[in-house]
Protein backbone atom coordinates (compact mmCIF):
# COMPACT_ATOMS: atom_id res chain seq x y z
CA UNK A 1 0.00 0.00 0.00
CA UNK A 2 1.44 3.85 -0.87
CA UNK A 3 2.87 5.39 2.23
CA UNK A 4 1.97 9.43 1.20
CA UNK A 5 4.09 10.33 4.63
CA UNK A 6 7.03 9.05 2.84
CA UNK A 7 8.92 11.45 1.05
CA UNK A 8 9.43 10.50 -2.88
CA UNK A 9 12.89 9.27 -4.54
CA UNK A 10 14.14 8.67 -7.70
CA UNK A 11 12.74 4.89 -7.84
CA UNK A 12 9.19 5.87 -7.62
CA UNK A 13 9.60 8.58 -10.64
CA UNK A 14 11.21 5.59 -12.70
CA UNK A 15 7.97 4.08 -11.65
CA UNK A 16 5.81 6.63 -12.67
CA UNK A 17 7.78 6.87 -15.42
CA UNK A 18 7.18 3.04 -16.46
CA UNK A 19 3.48 3.86 -16.16
CA UNK A 20 3.61 6.21 -18.74
CA UNK A 21 4.96 3.95 -20.80
CA UNK A 22 2.47 1.04 -20.29
CA UNK A 23 -0.07 3.72 -20.40
CA UNK A 24 1.18 4.67 -24.20
CA UNK A 25 1.47 1.08 -24.72
CA UNK A 26 -2.41 1.14 -24.36
CA UNK A 27 -2.95 3.47 -26.16
CA UNK A 28 -0.67 2.55 -28.94
CA UNK A 29 -2.00 -0.87 -29.15
CA UNK A 30 -5.65 -0.37 -28.97
CA UNK A 31 -5.22 1.79 -31.90
CA UNK A 32 -2.52 -0.04 -34.03
CA UNK A 33 -4.89 -3.49 -33.44
CA UNK A 34 -8.45 -3.45 -33.73
CA UNK A 35 -8.48 0.16 -35.42
CA UNK A 36 -5.22 -0.43 -37.60
CA UNK A 37 -5.80 -3.34 -38.61
CA UNK A 38 -9.40 -2.63 -39.57
CA UNK A 39 -8.13 -0.23 -41.45
CA UNK A 40 -5.20 -1.19 -43.34
CA UNK A 41 -6.00 -4.94 -43.62
CA UNK A 42 -9.53 -4.71 -43.72
CA UNK A 43 -9.90 -2.45 -45.42
CA UNK A 44 -7.58 -1.66 -48.11
CA UNK A 45 -6.42 -4.98 -48.51
CA UNK A 46 -9.40 -7.32 -48.07
CA UNK A 47 -11.94 -5.05 -48.90
CA UNK A 48 -14.33 -4.85 -46.06
CA UNK A 49 -16.29 -1.47 -45.18
CA UNK A 50 -17.76 -1.08 -41.95
CA UNK A 51 -21.40 -0.53 -41.19
CA UNK A 52 -22.78 2.26 -39.66
CA UNK A 53 -22.54 0.88 -36.55
CA UNK A 54 -18.76 -0.83 -37.17
CA UNK A 55 -17.64 2.58 -37.76
CA UNK A 56 -19.41 3.76 -34.77
CA UNK A 57 -17.10 1.10 -32.39
CA UNK A 58 -14.44 1.98 -34.35
CA UNK A 59 -13.82 5.32 -33.45
CA UNK A 60 -14.70 4.75 -30.19
CA UNK A 61 -12.01 2.27 -29.73
CA UNK A 62 -10.02 5.06 -31.13
CA UNK A 63 -10.77 7.78 -28.91
CA UNK A 64 -10.21 5.95 -25.51
CA UNK A 65 -6.84 5.41 -26.99
CA UNK A 66 -5.94 9.33 -27.64
CA UNK A 67 -7.05 9.64 -23.95
CA UNK A 68 -4.47 7.15 -23.01
CA UNK A 69 -2.00 9.37 -25.04
CA UNK A 70 -3.46 12.45 -23.22
CA UNK A 71 -2.57 10.78 -20.19
CA UNK A 72 0.86 9.76 -21.08
CA UNK A 73 1.33 13.66 -22.80
CA UNK A 74 -0.46 15.61 -20.00
CA UNK A 75 0.09 13.21 -16.73
CA UNK A 76 -2.31 11.11 -14.83
CA UNK A 77 -5.25 13.21 -14.36
CA UNK A 78 -8.55 12.29 -12.97
CA UNK A 79 -10.89 13.70 -15.99
CA UNK A 80 -8.47 11.51 -18.07
CA UNK A 81 -9.24 8.56 -15.79
CA UNK A 82 -12.89 9.19 -15.58
CA UNK A 83 -12.92 9.86 -19.66
CA UNK A 84 -11.46 6.48 -20.18
CA UNK A 85 -13.97 5.31 -17.96
CA UNK A 86 -17.18 6.72 -19.72
CA UNK A 87 -16.20 5.93 -22.94
CA UNK A 88 -15.35 2.30 -22.38
CA UNK A 89 -18.68 1.50 -20.82
CA UNK A 90 -20.14 3.70 -23.86
CA UNK A 91 -18.20 1.44 -26.07
CA UNK A 92 -19.24 -1.74 -24.18
CA UNK A 93 -22.65 -1.10 -24.75
CA UNK A 94 -22.44 0.14 -28.40
CA UNK A 95 -21.07 -3.06 -28.99
CA UNK A 96 -23.52 -5.37 -27.09
CA UNK A 97 -26.21 -3.28 -28.90
CA UNK A 98 -24.45 -3.96 -32.20
CA UNK A 99 -23.81 -7.61 -31.16
CA UNK A 100 -27.42 -8.09 -30.52
CA UNK A 101 -28.60 -7.63 -34.02
CA UNK A 102 -26.83 -10.66 -34.84
CA UNK A 103 -26.58 -13.13 -31.51
CA UNK A 104 -29.41 -15.52 -32.32
CA UNK A 105 -28.38 -16.50 -35.82
CA UNK A 106 -27.39 -19.95 -36.79
CA UNK A 107 -23.61 -21.57 -37.22
CA UNK A 108 -21.76 -19.89 -39.37
CA UNK A 109 -23.71 -16.78 -40.12
CA UNK A 110 -22.91 -13.38 -39.37
CA UNK A 111 -21.83 -9.57 -40.67
CA UNK A 112 -18.46 -9.09 -43.01
CA UNK A 113 -15.32 -10.82 -41.67
CA UNK A 114 -14.69 -12.82 -39.15
CA UNK A 115 -11.64 -13.55 -37.12
CA UNK A 116 -10.40 -17.04 -35.41
CA UNK A 117 -14.68 -17.27 -35.71
CA UNK A 118 -15.44 -14.26 -34.31
CA UNK A 119 -17.49 -11.38 -36.32
CA UNK A 120 -16.22 -7.99 -36.21
CA UNK A 121 -19.17 -6.76 -33.78
CA UNK A 122 -18.41 -9.38 -31.05
CA UNK A 123 -14.71 -8.24 -31.63
CA UNK A 124 -15.55 -4.51 -30.48
CA UNK A 125 -17.12 -6.24 -27.28
CA UNK A 126 -13.56 -7.65 -26.67
CA UNK A 127 -11.90 -4.56 -27.31
CA UNK A 128 -13.69 -2.70 -24.23
CA UNK A 129 -13.32 -5.43 -22.10
CA UNK A 130 -9.60 -5.88 -22.59
CA UNK A 131 -9.58 -1.74 -21.71
CA UNK A 132 -11.55 -1.92 -18.64
CA UNK A 133 -9.47 -5.08 -17.71
CA UNK A 134 -6.24 -3.91 -18.84
CA UNK A 135 -6.50 -0.39 -17.93
CA UNK A 136 -7.90 -1.43 -14.72
CA UNK A 137 -5.07 -4.24 -14.10
CA UNK A 138 -1.93 -1.81 -15.19
CA UNK A 139 -3.75 0.97 -12.81
CA UNK A 140 -3.05 -1.61 -10.10
CA UNK A 141 0.21 -2.11 -10.43
CA UNK A 142 0.58 1.72 -10.85
CA UNK A 143 3.52 3.47 -8.62
CA UNK A 144 1.78 6.28 -5.55
CA UNK A 145 -0.12 8.89 -6.86
CA UNK A 146 1.81 11.78 -6.21
CA UNK A 147 4.80 10.27 -8.18
CA UNK A 148 2.65 10.24 -11.08
CA UNK A 149 2.18 14.01 -10.88
CA UNK A 150 5.79 14.46 -9.56
CA UNK A 151 7.22 12.50 -12.59
CA UNK A 152 5.63 15.98 -14.63
CA UNK A 153 8.73 17.92 -12.65
CA UNK A 154 6.30 20.88 -12.63
CA UNK A 155 5.68 21.08 -15.90
CA UNK A 156 2.41 20.77 -17.85
CA UNK A 157 3.10 18.46 -20.01
CA UNK A 158 5.70 16.00 -20.17
CA UNK A 159 8.60 15.58 -23.11
CA UNK A 160 8.34 13.28 -25.73
CA UNK A 161 10.61 10.02 -25.29
CA UNK A 162 11.56 8.51 -28.58
CA UNK A 163 9.23 5.93 -28.14
CA UNK A 164 6.21 8.30 -27.21
CA UNK A 165 7.14 10.34 -30.85
CA UNK A 166 6.65 6.71 -32.35
CA UNK A 167 3.72 5.74 -30.41
CA UNK A 168 1.85 9.49 -31.14
CA UNK A 169 3.18 9.19 -34.89
CA UNK A 170 1.32 6.11 -35.62
CA UNK A 171 -2.05 6.67 -33.72
CA UNK A 172 -2.14 9.73 -35.86
CA UNK A 173 -1.18 8.17 -38.81
CA UNK A 174 -3.78 5.41 -38.41
CA UNK A 175 -6.33 8.50 -37.42
CA UNK A 176 -5.96 9.80 -40.27
CA UNK A 177 -6.31 6.89 -42.17
CA UNK A 178 -9.38 5.77 -40.97
CA UNK A 179 -10.26 9.68 -41.88
CA UNK A 180 -9.04 9.05 -45.69
CA UNK A 181 -10.94 5.45 -45.45
CA UNK A 182 -14.48 7.15 -43.92
CA UNK A 183 -13.26 10.19 -46.90
CA UNK A 184 -13.05 8.07 -49.86
CA UNK A 185 -15.99 5.08 -49.25
CA UNK A 186 -18.72 7.20 -46.85
CA UNK A 187 -17.60 10.68 -48.57
CA UNK A 188 -18.47 14.02 -47.14
CA UNK A 189 -21.26 14.85 -44.70
CA UNK A 190 -23.98 14.89 -44.36
CA UNK A 191 -22.99 11.29 -45.91
CA UNK A 192 -21.66 8.73 -43.47
CA UNK A 193 -21.56 4.75 -43.27
CA UNK A 194 -23.90 2.84 -44.49
CA UNK A 195 -26.09 -0.05 -42.95
CA UNK A 196 -25.34 -2.86 -45.92
CA UNK A 197 -22.21 -0.99 -46.59
CA UNK A 198 -20.43 -1.69 -50.23
CA UNK A 199 -17.34 -3.02 -50.78
CA UNK A 200 -14.24 -1.24 -50.09
CA UNK A 201 -12.52 -0.43 -54.01
CA UNK A 202 -9.86 1.89 -55.37
CA UNK A 203 -12.12 2.42 -57.81
CA UNK A 204 -14.41 5.35 -57.57
CA UNK A 205 -17.18 3.59 -59.82
CA UNK A 206 -18.08 0.99 -57.11
CA UNK A 207 -17.38 4.02 -54.19
CA UNK A 208 -21.09 4.78 -52.77
CA UNK A 209 -21.72 7.71 -50.76
CA UNK A 210 -25.08 7.90 -48.65
CA UNK A 211 -26.69 9.54 -46.55
CA UNK A 212 -29.47 7.06 -45.91
CA UNK A 213 -28.66 6.68 -42.35
CA UNK A 214 -30.29 10.08 -41.21
CA UNK A 215 -33.50 8.26 -41.45
CA UNK A 216 -35.22 7.34 -38.34
CA UNK A 217 -32.12 9.17 -36.23
CA UNK A 218 -33.56 9.96 -32.91
CA UNK A 219 -37.61 9.10 -33.90
CA UNK A 220 -38.38 8.17 -31.14
CA UNK A 221 -36.57 6.78 -27.44
CA UNK A 222 -37.70 3.26 -26.24
CA UNK A 223 -35.10 0.84 -24.75
CA UNK A 224 -36.67 -2.52 -25.62
CA UNK A 225 -37.94 -1.59 -29.06
CA UNK A 226 -39.78 -5.01 -30.59
CA UNK A 227 -39.55 -6.43 -27.14
CA UNK A 228 -42.39 -3.68 -25.82
CA UNK A 229 -44.92 -6.09 -26.12
CA UNK A 230 -47.50 -5.26 -23.47
CA UNK A 231 -49.09 -8.05 -21.67
CA UNK A 232 -52.40 -10.02 -23.04
CA UNK A 233 -56.12 -9.04 -22.27
CA UNK A 234 -56.65 -11.14 -19.57
CA UNK A 235 -60.21 -11.78 -17.69
CA UNK A 236 -58.74 -10.88 -14.26
CA UNK A 237 -56.58 -7.97 -16.21
CA UNK A 238 -58.10 -6.15 -19.08
CA UNK A 239 -55.66 -4.52 -20.86
CA UNK A 240 -57.07 -3.43 -24.09
CA UNK A 241 -56.42 0.05 -23.63
CA UNK A 242 -52.66 -0.57 -23.83
CA UNK A 243 -52.99 -2.61 -26.38
CA UNK A 244 -54.69 -0.22 -28.54
CA UNK A 245 -57.63 -3.09 -29.44
CA UNK A 246 -61.44 -2.04 -29.22
CA UNK A 247 -63.26 -5.02 -28.73
CA UNK A 248 -66.24 -5.62 -30.41
CA UNK A 249 -68.80 -8.24 -30.47
CA UNK A 250 -70.55 -8.12 -33.69
CA UNK A 251 -69.15 -11.31 -35.83
CA UNK A 252 -70.22 -9.54 -39.13
CA UNK A 253 -67.75 -6.59 -38.39
CA UNK A 254 -64.85 -9.74 -38.50
CA UNK A 255 -62.21 -9.47 -40.92
CA UNK A 256 -63.09 -12.58 -42.83
CA UNK A 257 -66.54 -13.71 -44.27
CA UNK A 258 -68.68 -15.97 -42.50
CA UNK A 259 -69.54 -19.52 -43.50
CA UNK A 260 -72.13 -20.53 -40.70
CA UNK A 261 -73.50 -19.71 -37.14
CA UNK A 262 -72.78 -21.33 -33.74
CA UNK A 263 -76.14 -21.12 -31.24
CA UNK A 264 -75.61 -21.18 -27.51
CA UNK A 265 -77.10 -24.75 -26.53
CA UNK A 266 -76.33 -24.48 -22.82
CA UNK A 267 -74.88 -22.27 -20.32
CA UNK A 268 -73.70 -22.92 -17.00
CA UNK A 269 -71.62 -21.03 -14.06
CA UNK A 270 -68.67 -22.94 -12.70
CA UNK A 271 -69.23 -22.56 -9.22
CA UNK A 272 -67.23 -22.05 -6.17
CA UNK A 273 -64.34 -20.32 -7.69
CA UNK A 274 -63.77 -16.71 -6.96
CA UNK A 275 -61.15 -15.86 -9.51
CA UNK A 276 -61.95 -14.91 -13.17
CA UNK A 277 -61.58 -17.66 -15.39
CA UNK A 278 -59.65 -16.84 -18.27
CA UNK A 279 -59.05 -20.24 -19.70
CA UNK A 280 -60.85 -23.57 -20.51
CA UNK A 281 -59.87 -27.53 -21.76
CA UNK A 282 -61.45 -30.54 -21.53
CA UNK A 283 -58.59 -33.60 -20.41
CA UNK A 284 -59.70 -37.11 -20.81
CA UNK A 285 -63.82 -36.24 -19.99
CA UNK A 286 -62.55 -33.65 -17.44
CA UNK A 287 -63.29 -29.83 -17.68
CA UNK A 288 -60.33 -27.94 -16.22
CA UNK A 289 -60.22 -23.94 -15.92
CA UNK A 290 -57.28 -21.59 -14.91
CA UNK A 291 -56.58 -18.20 -13.74
CA UNK A 292 -53.29 -16.71 -13.77
CA UNK A 293 -51.09 -18.98 -12.55
CA UNK A 294 -54.10 -21.06 -10.44
CA UNK A 295 -56.00 -24.38 -12.23
CA UNK A 296 -58.73 -26.19 -11.25
CA UNK A 297 -60.54 -29.45 -12.15
CA UNK A 298 -64.03 -29.34 -11.93
CA UNK A 299 -66.55 -32.21 -11.24
CA UNK A 300 -69.44 -33.22 -13.48
CA UNK A 301 -71.53 -29.96 -11.25
CA UNK A 302 -68.88 -27.73 -12.79
CA UNK A 303 -67.62 -27.38 -9.58
CA UNK A 304 -63.41 -27.27 -8.11
CA UNK A 305 -62.32 -31.11 -7.02
CA UNK A 306 -58.71 -30.10 -7.21
CA UNK A 307 -57.64 -27.09 -6.75
CA UNK A 308 -53.69 -26.19 -7.61
CA UNK A 309 -51.31 -23.22 -8.21
CA UNK A 310 -47.73 -23.33 -10.02
CA UNK A 311 -45.08 -20.96 -9.03
CA UNK A 312 -44.69 -18.57 -12.12
CA UNK A 313 -40.82 -18.17 -11.19
CA UNK A 314 -39.35 -21.05 -10.08
CA UNK A 315 -36.62 -22.25 -13.15
CA UNK A 316 -38.25 -21.51 -16.54
CA UNK A 317 -41.01 -19.10 -16.12
CA UNK A 318 -44.26 -19.56 -16.56
CA UNK A 319 -46.34 -16.53 -16.98
CA UNK A 320 -49.71 -16.53 -16.95
CA UNK A 321 -51.45 -19.63 -18.22
CA UNK A 322 -53.56 -19.42 -21.28
CA UNK A 323 -53.80 -22.91 -22.41
CA UNK A 324 -54.14 -26.58 -21.09
CA UNK A 325 -53.44 -29.70 -23.14
CA UNK A 326 -53.17 -33.18 -22.36
CA UNK A 327 -49.61 -35.51 -23.17
CA UNK A 328 -49.18 -39.16 -22.91
CA UNK A 329 -51.28 -40.96 -21.00
CA UNK A 330 -51.73 -39.02 -17.64
CA UNK A 331 -50.10 -35.94 -17.89
CA UNK A 332 -50.87 -32.33 -18.88
CA UNK A 333 -48.97 -29.18 -20.26
CA UNK A 334 -49.75 -25.88 -18.67
CA UNK A 335 -49.18 -23.54 -21.39
CA UNK A 336 -48.24 -19.79 -20.23
CA UNK A 337 -48.78 -16.59 -22.56
CA UNK A 338 -44.88 -16.48 -22.98
CA UNK A 339 -44.95 -20.06 -24.54
CA UNK A 340 -43.12 -21.61 -21.58
CA UNK A 341 -44.67 -24.37 -20.30
CA UNK A 342 -45.55 -26.62 -16.90
CA UNK A 343 -46.03 -30.54 -17.40
CA UNK A 344 -47.94 -31.47 -14.55
CA UNK A 345 -50.20 -34.80 -13.37
CA UNK A 346 -52.85 -35.64 -10.76
CA UNK A 347 -51.63 -37.57 -8.30
CA UNK A 348 -53.21 -38.27 -4.61
CA UNK A 349 -50.46 -39.11 -3.16
CA UNK A 350 -47.65 -36.18 -4.29
CA UNK A 351 -44.97 -35.56 -2.21
CA UNK A 352 -45.46 -31.92 -0.87
CA UNK A 353 -41.92 -31.28 -0.53
CA UNK A 354 -40.97 -32.61 -4.23
CA UNK A 355 -43.43 -30.25 -5.01
CA UNK A 356 -42.26 -27.28 -3.08
CA UNK A 357 -40.71 -25.39 -5.95
CA UNK A 358 -42.39 -25.86 -8.76
CA UNK A 359 -47.04 -25.05 -6.74
CA UNK A 360 -47.70 -22.65 -4.46
CA UNK A 361 -50.84 -24.66 -3.81
CA UNK A 362 -52.42 -27.74 -3.72
CA UNK A 363 -48.76 -30.11 -3.75
CA UNK A 364 -50.64 -33.25 -2.04
CA UNK A 365 -53.20 -33.35 -5.67
CA UNK A 366 -50.74 -32.42 -8.53
CA UNK A 367 -47.28 -32.81 -9.10
CA UNK A 368 -44.11 -32.16 -12.21
CA UNK A 369 -44.11 -35.16 -14.93
CA UNK A 370 -40.57 -35.42 -16.82
CA UNK A 371 -38.21 -33.90 -13.64
CA UNK A 372 -38.49 -30.25 -12.94
CA UNK A 373 -41.18 -30.29 -15.66
CA UNK A 374 -40.40 -26.79 -17.17
CA UNK A 375 -39.77 -26.18 -21.05
CA UNK A 376 -39.88 -23.40 -22.96
CA UNK A 377 -40.56 -23.28 -26.75
CA UNK A 378 -38.09 -21.01 -28.65
CA UNK A 379 -40.66 -19.69 -32.18
CA UNK A 380 -39.44 -17.43 -34.84
CA UNK A 381 -42.34 -15.48 -36.85
CA UNK A 382 -44.01 -15.52 -32.92
CA UNK A 383 -41.41 -14.43 -31.17
CA UNK A 384 -42.43 -10.81 -30.24
CA UNK A 385 -45.63 -12.09 -29.35
CA UNK A 386 -47.80 -13.60 -26.84
CA UNK A 387 -50.22 -16.66 -27.20
CA UNK A 388 -53.46 -17.12 -25.30
CA UNK A 389 -54.06 -20.71 -26.32
CA UNK A 390 -52.57 -23.90 -27.17
CA UNK A 391 -53.95 -27.19 -28.91
CA UNK A 392 -52.31 -30.45 -29.35
CA UNK A 393 -52.82 -33.79 -31.40
CA UNK A 394 -50.85 -35.97 -29.27
CA UNK A 395 -47.11 -35.56 -30.80
CA UNK A 396 -46.96 -31.40 -31.23
CA UNK A 397 -48.59 -28.60 -29.55
CA UNK A 398 -50.09 -26.03 -31.35
CA UNK A 399 -49.67 -22.12 -30.58
CA UNK A 400 -51.74 -19.15 -31.95
CA UNK A 401 -50.41 -15.38 -31.67
CA UNK A 402 -52.57 -12.54 -30.30
CA UNK A 403 -52.03 -9.17 -31.65
CA UNK A 404 -50.51 -6.43 -29.25
CA UNK A 405 -49.78 -2.60 -28.93
CA UNK A 406 -47.27 -3.49 -31.55
CA UNK A 407 -48.70 -5.78 -34.23
CA UNK A 408 -52.10 -5.66 -35.22
CA UNK A 409 -51.69 -7.34 -38.29
CA UNK A 410 -49.64 -10.65 -37.77
CA UNK A 411 -51.45 -14.21 -36.81
CA UNK A 412 -49.04 -16.70 -36.74
CA UNK A 413 -49.94 -20.85 -35.96
CA UNK A 414 -46.84 -22.34 -34.14
CA UNK A 415 -45.94 -26.05 -34.21
CA UNK A 416 -43.30 -27.73 -31.84
CA UNK A 417 -42.72 -31.14 -31.08
CA UNK A 418 -43.61 -32.28 -27.28
CA UNK A 419 -40.66 -34.58 -26.98
CA UNK A 420 -38.27 -32.18 -27.18
CA UNK A 421 -40.29 -28.80 -27.57
CA UNK A 422 -38.54 -27.33 -30.66
CA UNK A 423 -40.31 -25.26 -33.48
CA UNK A 424 -41.24 -27.65 -36.13
CA UNK A 425 -43.60 -25.37 -38.58
CA UNK A 426 -44.93 -21.97 -38.46
CA UNK A 427 -47.82 -20.62 -40.86
CA UNK A 428 -50.22 -17.47 -41.18
CA UNK A 429 -52.92 -18.98 -42.60
CA UNK A 430 -54.26 -17.89 -46.00
CA UNK A 431 -58.27 -17.07 -45.69
CA UNK A 432 -61.09 -15.33 -48.07
CA UNK A 433 -60.44 -12.06 -46.29
CA UNK A 434 -62.57 -8.79 -46.42
CA UNK A 435 -60.65 -5.75 -48.23
CA UNK A 436 -57.82 -4.36 -46.13
CA UNK A 437 -58.25 -6.86 -43.09
CA UNK A 438 -56.17 -9.21 -41.41
CA UNK A 439 -56.49 -12.35 -39.33
CA UNK A 440 -54.45 -10.37 -37.01
CA UNK A 441 -56.87 -8.48 -36.19
CA UNK A 442 -58.52 -11.41 -34.31
CA UNK A 443 -57.86 -12.04 -30.81
CA UNK A 444 -57.53 -15.74 -30.29
CA UNK A 445 -58.36 -17.16 -26.77
CA UNK A 446 -58.86 -20.36 -27.36
CA UNK A 447 -57.76 -23.68 -29.34
CA UNK A 448 -58.20 -26.68 -30.14
CA UNK A 449 -57.48 -29.65 -32.83
CA UNK A 450 -59.18 -32.74 -34.42
CA UNK A 451 -58.71 -34.41 -37.43
CA UNK A 452 -56.10 -32.36 -38.97
CA UNK A 453 -58.05 -29.05 -38.20
CA UNK A 454 -57.40 -26.60 -35.58
CA UNK A 455 -60.53 -25.07 -34.22
CA UNK A 456 -59.80 -20.90 -33.18
CA UNK A 457 -61.95 -19.05 -31.14
CA UNK A 458 -61.80 -15.27 -30.88
CA UNK A 459 -63.18 -12.81 -28.14
CA UNK A 460 -62.73 -9.92 -30.80
CA UNK A 461 -65.96 -10.12 -33.31
CA UNK A 462 -67.26 -13.57 -31.28
CA UNK A 463 -66.01 -15.54 -33.99
CA UNK A 464 -64.45 -19.16 -34.39
CA UNK A 465 -62.57 -20.36 -37.33
CA UNK A 466 -61.24 -23.92 -38.91
CA UNK A 467 -57.64 -23.90 -39.74
CA UNK A 468 -56.99 -26.90 -42.43
CA UNK A 469 -53.74 -27.48 -41.24
CA UNK A 470 -53.00 -29.53 -44.83
CA UNK A 471 -53.69 -26.77 -46.54
CA UNK A 472 -52.62 -24.41 -43.90
CA UNK A 473 -55.68 -22.29 -44.23
CA UNK A 474 -59.38 -21.02 -43.25
CA UNK A 475 -61.39 -23.07 -44.29
CA UNK A 476 -64.68 -22.18 -42.24
CA UNK A 477 -65.62 -18.94 -40.00
CA UNK A 478 -68.86 -19.40 -37.67
CA UNK A 479 -70.08 -16.20 -36.13
CA UNK A 480 -71.06 -16.31 -31.96
CA UNK A 481 -73.89 -14.56 -30.03
CA UNK A 482 -73.25 -11.50 -29.56
CA UNK A 483 -73.98 -11.64 -26.08
CA UNK A 484 -71.17 -13.22 -24.54
CA UNK A 485 -68.80 -10.35 -24.35
CA UNK A 486 -65.79 -12.20 -22.93
CA UNK A 487 -65.05 -15.57 -24.56
CA UNK A 488 -62.11 -17.45 -23.47
CA UNK A 489 -60.94 -21.48 -23.65
CA UNK A 490 -62.12 -23.71 -26.10
CA UNK A 491 -63.10 -27.64 -26.04
CA UNK A 492 -64.54 -29.59 -28.37
CA UNK A 493 -66.88 -32.71 -27.92
CA UNK A 494 -68.33 -34.28 -30.67
CA UNK A 495 -70.06 -31.45 -32.61
CA UNK A 496 -70.35 -29.08 -30.00
CA UNK A 497 -67.81 -26.94 -28.88
CA UNK A 498 -67.32 -25.01 -25.29
CA UNK A 499 -66.18 -21.97 -24.16
CA UNK A 500 -65.64 -19.78 -21.33
CA UNK A 501 -67.90 -16.58 -20.86
CA UNK A 502 -67.24 -14.78 -17.58
CA UNK A 503 -67.48 -17.73 -15.31
CA UNK A 504 -69.68 -19.64 -17.16
CA UNK A 505 -69.22 -22.78 -19.22
CA UNK A 506 -71.56 -22.14 -22.65
CA UNK A 507 -71.96 -25.17 -25.20
CA UNK A 508 -71.90 -24.05 -28.64
CA UNK A 509 -73.76 -25.89 -31.80
CA UNK A 510 -73.55 -24.85 -35.66
CA UNK A 511 -76.91 -23.73 -36.61
CA UNK A 512 -78.66 -26.04 -39.31
CA UNK B 1 -19.71 11.57 -40.88
CA UNK B 2 -16.91 9.96 -39.68
CA UNK B 3 -14.24 11.61 -42.06
CA UNK B 4 -14.88 14.51 -40.00
CA UNK B 5 -14.83 12.45 -36.69
CA UNK B 6 -11.25 10.87 -37.47
CA UNK B 7 -10.24 13.88 -38.68
CA UNK B 8 -10.59 15.64 -35.52
CA UNK B 9 -8.67 13.31 -33.98
CA UNK B 10 -5.88 13.22 -35.70
CA UNK B 11 -6.01 17.03 -35.18
CA UNK B 12 -5.76 16.31 -31.51
CA UNK B 13 -3.03 14.37 -31.47
CA UNK B 14 -1.36 16.29 -34.02
CA UNK B 15 -1.58 19.31 -31.53
CA UNK B 16 -0.36 17.09 -28.62
CA UNK B 17 2.72 16.17 -30.74
CA UNK B 18 3.48 19.61 -31.93
CA UNK B 19 1.75 21.98 -29.65
CA UNK B 20 1.16 20.76 -26.02
CA UNK B 21 0.51 23.63 -25.05
CA UNK B 22 -2.98 23.59 -27.26
CA UNK B 23 -3.69 21.05 -24.78
CA UNK B 24 -7.69 22.37 -24.50
CA UNK B 25 -8.14 22.63 -27.88
CA UNK B 26 -6.35 19.40 -28.29
CA UNK B 27 -9.20 17.78 -25.37
CA UNK B 28 -12.49 19.56 -26.74
CA UNK B 29 -11.97 18.02 -30.03
CA UNK B 30 -11.40 14.87 -28.91
CA UNK B 31 -14.49 15.41 -26.19
CA UNK B 32 -16.95 16.69 -29.19
CA UNK B 33 -16.07 14.11 -32.00
CA UNK B 34 -16.35 11.36 -29.15
CA UNK B 35 -19.97 13.17 -28.35
CA UNK B 36 -21.09 13.51 -32.16
CA UNK B 37 -20.06 9.46 -32.70
CA UNK B 38 -22.27 8.52 -29.66
CA UNK B 39 -25.18 10.68 -29.87
CA UNK B 40 -24.88 9.52 -33.53
CA UNK B 41 -24.79 6.18 -32.42
CA UNK B 42 -27.58 6.01 -29.71
CA UNK B 43 -29.81 7.76 -32.34
CA UNK B 44 -29.43 5.39 -35.03
CA UNK B 45 -31.14 3.17 -32.67
CA UNK B 46 -32.87 5.20 -30.38
CA UNK B 47 -36.29 3.38 -31.37
CA UNK B 48 -34.60 -0.01 -29.84
CA UNK B 49 -31.74 1.24 -27.74
CA UNK B 50 -31.11 -2.48 -25.91
CA UNK B 51 -31.69 -4.30 -29.52
CA UNK B 52 -33.51 -7.50 -30.00
CA UNK B 53 -31.87 -9.75 -27.45
CA UNK B 54 -34.03 -11.00 -24.49
CA UNK B 55 -32.53 -9.06 -21.70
Amino acid sequence: MSDFSRALNEHDIRQASNFYNLITWGGLLIVLLPVGIANLILGYLMGDSPCTLCWGQRQQMAYIGVVALFMARYGFKPKYLATMLVMAAVGLYSSFRHYGNHAMRDVGQGFGLDIFGIHTQFWAEIVFWCVVFLFGLATYFAPRFDALVAELRGKPWRPMTPFMKVAFGIVAFLCASNSFQALWSTGLPPNWGQGDPYRFSWNPKYVKWSSDSWEGMWAGINFLGKRDVKNPDFAYAPNDKKLGITFTHDANEAPIALTGELKAADVRAVEGIDAKLNTLALIRGEYMVASKYDFWFLDKDLKPAIHAAMDPWFSTNVLDIVGMTPMGEDAIVLMGMNKSLLRIRKNPEADDVEGWPNFTAGRDHVEAVGGFGRARIDTERAKFSYIHSSATDGKYVFTATVPDNLNHKKFVISKALMSDWMLSSEFEPAAQLKADRTLGELYVTGLVYEDGKLYAVSKNFNVMIEIDLATESVVNAWSIPAEFEDIRGLAKQGEEFAVLDGNRIVTLKLAK
Amino acid sequence: MEFVEFAMLAAAVLLMIFKPEQERLAWLLTIIGWAVVVFMYIGHVSTSILGVLNI
